[in-house]
C-alpha cells in the first residue's frame, strides 16, 4: 500500500456526499437493528434500490454503516425488553436482560456497545491485512468441514443450557426437529407440512425468536402487572462506566470473541449469528466462573458482542477476494459491487486499490462511529422504559407482530409468533430452557445439508469425514475435547452412583 | 403451571414416537439409500430416548410425593387469568381479522383491550390505541416499506 | 397517515359510497403503492433483476413498487403468494423457471397458465464449470470422462430437482448417458456449489455463467461449454454444448413479470407499456450488462407460449431422471 494509494483512498471517503450517506444509514440501520424481527440482512435489501443511482463509494458506504449500527442495536431490546432485535444477539439475550433486571442495564448495553466496536475493528483489521490469504483457506471448505464446524456449533448447546442438561438437551432436539419442516432439505421432500403451502418455507427462524423470547416474556409480565416495577430497570446511567475495566479484566475473552468471529464470518455460509452462538458457548467452557453464567454477567456478552461484529467485517473476506457471499448480508453486497463495476476478485485489489482503501476506511468509520451513534440510541431507547408496564405490554405485542410479519410479509409468521410464544412460557414454566432450541432452529438445517451431501460425495463411507486434512483436524478435535470428555464425566458420575 | 416430569416426558416420548413412525413413509436420495427421513428420524430417535428417561426420573419424584399438576396462585384471580389469556387471544384475533379488518384496526382494537385490561383508563387506552398504530405505520408502511394490510380502510384511503 | 385521513375525510363518505361501483378504482390505475414479489431471497439474481425492474417501474408508473421477499420450498411459497393474490393490479410477482418444474414433481398445481402473464424479461443458459486445475480441457473430455467412470465425478449448484440439476441431467441423456452418471450433490444455491468445487468436494457445477463469473476471473474455475444456441457476450470464447460435443442439448434459467389470473385487460396494456419502456431503458440494459444478466423480451402471449414450451421441455427431462411423479 503506497501513500498515494491512501491518500485518494481517504479523498473518496471524505467526500460531504459520502459523509451525508454514512450518517443517513446509520441511524436508518440503528433503527432497523432495534426494531425485533428486523434484521440487518433486511436492513441491506432495503438499501439495494437507493443504491442504483449512487456513485460505488457512498453505495458501499451506506450498506457498510447500516450493517454494522444493525447488529449492534439488535442488543438494545434485547437487553432492555427481552426482544433479541436480531438473531446475531439471541445468543446472549437472557444474560443481558438477567443484568437490566438486577439493575444493571447500562452495564450490559455498554459491553455490547463497546465491545462491538472493538470486534468490529479487529475484524476490518484482519480484513486490511489478511483477506487474500483468509480467502484462500476459507474456499478449501467443503461440506465435510462444515459438518464438523457445526457440531462443534450445536455442542455448545451443552454449555449454553443452564440448569437441568437433560430438559436441555430436549430443547435442543425440539429445535433441531422445527428445522426440519418444509421442503428445502437436501432431499427436497415437504416434509411435516400438513398439507399447507406456506410450510413448505420451513419454520420462519425470526417470528419464532420473537415469539419465544418476547411473547412468552410479556405472557409472564401480565400476571405481575399491578406489582411496582422493582425488577426491570427504570433508568440507564451512563454506559460507559467501567468498559475500560472490563477491557483489562477480559482482553482474552474479547480476543478469542474477535479471532473466533472473524473466522467464522469469513467461511461462506456461517454469519455473525452463529458467531455469536459459538462465542457465548466458548465463553462459558473456558471461563473461571461458568456458574455465574446466565444470571447475569457480563463475560459472555463480552465475548460474544464482540464475536457478532467481527464476522460482519470478516463475511466481506471471501466476498471481496472470490465474490463468494460471507453471509447473506455479503450476498446482497457482491450483486451491488457488480453494478458499480467493483467485480470481485483478486484483481479488484490492484486494479481498484483506492477503492479496495476506501472500503476499508469505511469499516473504520463505521465502527468509531458506533460509539456516540449507538449511545444516543441507547439513551433514546431507554425512554420508553419510563411507561409505566401496563402500557408498555400492549405496544410490545404490535411490535412483536409487526417483527414477525415484516420478515415475509405473511400471517403466518404472526401464528407461528404465538405457537411458539405459548410453547415457551409452557417450556420456561417447567424448566427447558428456550436457548438451546433456537440454537437447533440456527443450525438444523445446515448439520443436515453438510451430512447428507458429505455421505453422497463420500458414497456412505463414514471415514471420509477424516480424510481431508482441516476436516481431520476438526473432527479429532470435536471428539477429544467434547465427546469425550462428556464420556468422561458420564462415566465418573455412573461410578459414584454405583459404587 | 408446573406439569410433572413424568407426564411431560411421556408426551415427548410420545412425539418422538410418533415422527418415527411417519418418517417412514419419506422417500430416499434417487441414487442413494438415506434420504428424507434420516435427519429427523434421529432427531426422533433422540426425543424418545429423552422423553422416557424424564419420565423415569418423573416417576420416582412422584413417588415421592409430587403432584401431577401444580397450578400457580394467581390462576384464582379472575382477572389475572383474562389478562394472561388475552395475550395469545388477542395475538390469534389479529391472525383471523387482520386480512378483512387490516393492519390500523385489527392492531388499534387488540391494543385497546389490551390496555383496557391491564387497567389503563380508558382515554388513555383509546388515543394510545390510536396513536401508536398509527406511528408504527409511518414507521414500517412509509420508511420501511412493508406492506401492511389496509383491509376496510383501503375503500377510504384510496376512494 | 394523518395527513391522508385528514386530506381525504371530505371524501370519506363520497369513497363510501362509490364502494358499490366494483370497477370504478381501476380508470386510475396505479393510484397507490405496488407489491412486487419474488420468489427467491435477496442477493441472488433474481432478486437483483426485480429490484431494478421496480425502482424503473416506480419512476414509470409514478408510484412506489415495493419489492418483497417471499421465500422458501424452492420458490413454492412465493408463487403462490403471487397466484393468490387479488387480480387488480397491485400485486405482481417475478415467476421463473421453477414454475414449469414443480408441478411435475407434485409439489403445487401451480404453472404458467394459474397466472396474467405480462413479459419475459431476462433468460441465463446453463453453462458447464469445472475446477481451473481439472484435467479435463473440454467438454467432450469430460463426458468421456463421465462416461468412463459412472458414478465418479459429481455435480452440484441447486437442490435435488433444481434446474442445474436437471441441466446435467438433460445433457447426458441427449447423449445418450445415464443421468445417474454423474450422481447430484443438492447445495443451497450455485454460490455454494461453486464454492465446493472449488474446495474439491465435487468435479463439475453446471450454473449459469454469471454465477460464475467471480471464480472463473479469479482464475478458481473454467467454464467448458455453454448449453446454448450461441455462445455467450459475457465469455465469448467458451464454445456452444453443440460446438463442444455435438448435443443439441440447450437450457436456460429464465424470468419474467406476471400479475394473478384475471387481472383486467387495461391495466395489463397499461403494465406492459411502462415494463416495455423499462426494458428499453439504458438503466435496465446497463444494469443487467453489468451483472452479465442476458436481456430478452417476450410480451404477453408469446410469455404465454413460451411458458408453456419450457414446461414440456423440462417435464421430458425430469421423467427422464426419474424426479417427475
Amino acid at each position: 500500500m503506497t501513500a498515494d494509494v491512501l491518500a485518494q483512498a481517504f479523498a473518496l471517503v471524505l467526500d460531504p456526499h459520502v459523509i451525508v450517506v454514512v450518517v443517513m444509514s446509520a441511524l436508518f440501520g440503528l433503527f432497523v437493528g432495534a426494531v425485533p424481527g428486523l434484521t440487518a440482512t433486511m436492513a441491506t435489501a432495503l438499501l439495494v434500490p437507493a443504491t442504483f443511482f449512487m456513485p460505488p463509494i457512498p453505495a458501499i458506504a451506506s450498506m457498510v454503516t447500516a450493517t454494522a449500527m444493525a447488529i449492534f442495536a439488535g442488543d438494545i431490546p434485547s437487553c432492555l425488553l427481552r426482544i433479541p432485535g436480531t438473531p446475531a444477539s439471541a445468543a446472549y439475550t437472557d444474560e443481558a436482560y438477567a443484568l437490566t433486571r438486577k439493575g444493571q442495564g447500562e452495564l450490559s448495553l455498554g459491553c455490547s456497545l463497546v465491545f462491538s466496536v472493538i470486534g468490529g475493528l479487529f475484524g476490518t483489521a484482519v480484513l486490511i491485512a489478511a483477506a487474500p490469504v483468509l480467502a484462500e483457506f476459507a474456499l478449501r471448505f467443503s461440506s465435510f468441514e462444515y459438518f464438523w464446524l457445526t457440531l462443534v456449533g450445536l455442542s455448545c448447546a451443552v454449555f449454553i443450557a443452564t440448569g437441568d442438561k437433560l430438559k436441555g438437551l430436549i430443547s435442543l432436539l425440539i429445535g433441531l426437529l422445527v428445522a426440519s419442516v418444509g421442503l428445502d432439505n437436501p432431499a427436497a421432500y415437504p416434509r411435516f407440512t400438513f398439507g399447507l403451502t406456506e410450510l413448505m418455507g420451513g419454520a420462519e427462524l425470526i417470528p419464532i425468536m420473537v415469539g419465544m423470547f418476547a411473547v412468552s416474556e410479556v405472557m409472564r409480565s401480565t400476571i405481575t402487572v399491578d406489582a411496582p416495577l422493582e425488577t426491570a430497570q427504570t433508568s440507564i446511567g451512563n454506559v460507559f462506566r467501567g468498559m475500560w475495566r472490563l477491557c483489562k479484566r477480559y482482553p482474552v475473552q474479547t480476543l478469542r470473541g474477535s479471532v473466533l468471529g472473524t473466522a467464522v464470518g469469513a467461511l461462506p455460509g456461517a454469519g455473525a449469528d452463529i458467531a455469536a452462538w459459538m462465542s457465548y458457548g466458548m465463553s462459558k467452557r473456558f471461563s473461571r466462573e461458568p456458574e455465574k453464567f446466565g444470571t447475569g454477567h457480563v463475560e459472555g456478552i463480552v465475548e460474544a458482542g464482540a464475536s457478532n461484529n467481527s464476522a460482519l467485517a470478516g463475511a466481506w473476506i471471501p466476498a471481496m477476494v472470490f465474490g463468494i457471499p460471507g453471509d447473506s448480508i455479503t450476498a446482497i453486497v457482491i450483486g451491488v459491487l457488480y453494478m458499480k463495476n467493483l467485480n470481485p476478485g483478486p484483481t479488484l485489489f490492484l486494479n481498484n486499490a483506492p477503492s479496495v482503501y476506501a472500503v476499508f476506511l469505511l469499516f473504520i468509520l463505521a465502527n468509531l462511529l458506533l460509539l456516540p451513534l449507538g449511545w444516543a440510541a441507547i439513551k433514546g431507547y431507554k425512554q420508553i422504559l419510563r411507561l409505566p408496564r401496563r402500557a408498555l405490554l400492549p405496544c410490545i405485542l404490535v411490535f412483536c407482530i409487526l417483527g414477525a410479519f415484516a420478515i415475509n410479509n405473511s400471517v403466518v409468521g404472526i401464528a407461528m409468533m404465538l405457537g411458539f410464544g405459548v410453547l415457551a412460557w409452557l417450556m420456561e414454566e417447567n424448566g427447558f430452557p428456550v436457548a438451546p432450541a433456537i440454537l437447533g432452529m440456527v443450525l438444523g438445517t445446515l448439520l443436515e445439508e453438510h451430512f447428507v451431501t458429505s455421505m453422497i460425495k463420500a458414497e456412505g463411507r463414514v471415514s471420509a469425514f477424516f480424510e481431508r486434512p482441516i476436516a481431520g483436524t476438526l473432527g479429532v478435535l470435536m471428539i477429544g475435547l467434547i465427546v469425550l470428555p462428556a464420556v468422561l464425566r458420564l462415566f465418573r458420575y455412573w461410578r459414584v452412583r454405583t459404587g | 403451571m408446573k406439569i410433572s416430569d413424568a407426564i411431560l416426558g411421556a408426551l415427548i416420548a410420545l412425539l418422538g414416537a410418533v415422527t418415527l413412525w411417519h418418517v417412514r413413509s419419506f422417500p430416499p436420495i434417487p441414487g442413494q439409500n438415506f434420504g428424507a427421513a434420516l435427519f429427523p428420524g434421529v432427531v426422533a430417535a433422540g426425543l424418545l430416548l429423552c422423553g422416557l428417561l424424564l419420565a423415569a426420573r418423573g416417576v420416582v419424584t412422584m413417588a415421592h410425593g409430587a403432584r401431577a399438576v401444580a397450578l400457580d396462585p394467581w390462576v384464582r384471580n379472575p382477572l389475572t387469568v383474562l389478562r394472561f389469556a388475552s395475550v395469545p387471544a388477542g395475538l390469534l384475533f389479529y391472525v383471523l381479522a387482520s386480512g378483512v379488518l387490516g393492519f390500523h384496526v385489527a392492531a388499534g382494537l387488540a391494543m385497546l383491550a389490551w390496555l383496557l385490561l391491564f387497567g389503563v383508563r380508558l382515554l388513555p387506552a383509546v388515543a394510545m390505541a390510536i396513536g401508536f398504530p398509527v406511528l408504527m405505520h409511518l414507521a414500517f408502511y412509509k420508511l420501511l416499506r412493508v406492506p401492511l394490510p389496509w383491509g376496510v380502510l383501503e375503500r377510504i384511503v384510496f376512494p | 397517515m394523518i395527513t391522508i385521513t385528514r386530506r381525504h375525510a371530505v371524501s370519506l363518505f363520497a369513497g363510501l359510497a362509490a364502494t358499490t361501483a366494483a370497477g370504478g378504482a381501476q380508470a386510475a390505475w396505479p393510484e397507490r403503492p405496488i407489491t412486487l414479489i419474488v420468489p427467491w431471497g435477496a442477493g441472488g439474481g433474481t432478486d437483483a433483476t426485480a429490484r431494478i425492474i421496480g425502482s424503473l417501474l416506480e419512476k414509470e408508473l409514478k408510484q412506489p413498487v415495493n419489492v418483497v421477499n417471499r421465500t422458501g420450498g424452492s420458490g413454492v411459497v412465493g408463487h403462490q403468494a403471487i397466484a393468490s393474490a387479488a387480480p387488480d393490479g397491485y400485486t405482481i410477482g417475478i415467476a421463473t423457471v421453477e414454475i414449469g418444474m414443480m408441478h411435475w414433481q407434485g409439489l403445487t398445481e401451480l404453472k404458467g397458465s394459474s397466472y396474467t402473464p405480462i413479459a419475459l424479461v431476462n433468460a441465463d443458459p446453463a453453462g458447464l464449470q469445472v475446477r481451473a486445475d481439472a484435467p479435463y480441457k473440454t467438454a467432450k473430455d469430460l463426458v468421456e470422462a463421465i462416461k468412463a467412470n459412472p458414478g465418479k465425478l459429481k455435480s452440484s449448484g441447486t437442490g435435488q430437482g433444481g434446474i442445474w440439476h436437471l441441466a446435467i441431467a438433460g445433457m447426458l441423456k441427449s447423449l445418450q448417458i445415464d443421468p445417474a452418471a454423474s450422481p447430484w450433490v443438492p447445495s443451497n444455491g450455485a454460490a455454494p456449489g461453486l464454492q465446493d468445487l472449488v474446495a474439491g468436494g465435487v468435479e463439475i457445477v453446471p450454473c449459469s455463467l454469471p454465477e460464475a463469473r467471480s471464480l472463473i476471473d479469479a482464475g478458481k474455475v473454467r467454464s467448458l461449454a455453454i448449453m446454448d444456441e450461441k455462445p455467450s457476450a459475457l465469455y465469448p470464447n467458451v464454445p456452444t454444448l453443440k460446438a463442444a460435443t455435438g448435443s443439441d442439448w440447450t437450457l436456460a434459467a429464465w424470468r419474467g413479470i406476471v400479475a394473478p389470473k384475471g387481472l383486467p385487460a387495461d391495466i395489463r396494456g397499461r403494465l406492459l407499456a411502462a415494463l416495455e419502456k423499462v426494458h428499453k431503458s439504458a438503466e435496465f440494459n446497463d444494469f443487467m450488462k453489468q451483472r452479465g444478466y442476458g436481456v430478452t423480451w417476450a410480451p404477453a402471449d408469446e410469455f404465454a407460449r413460451f411458458m408453456e414450451k419450457s414446461s414440456s421441455d423440462l417435464g421430458a427431462v425430469m421423467k427422464a431422471v426419474g424426479i417427475a411423479k
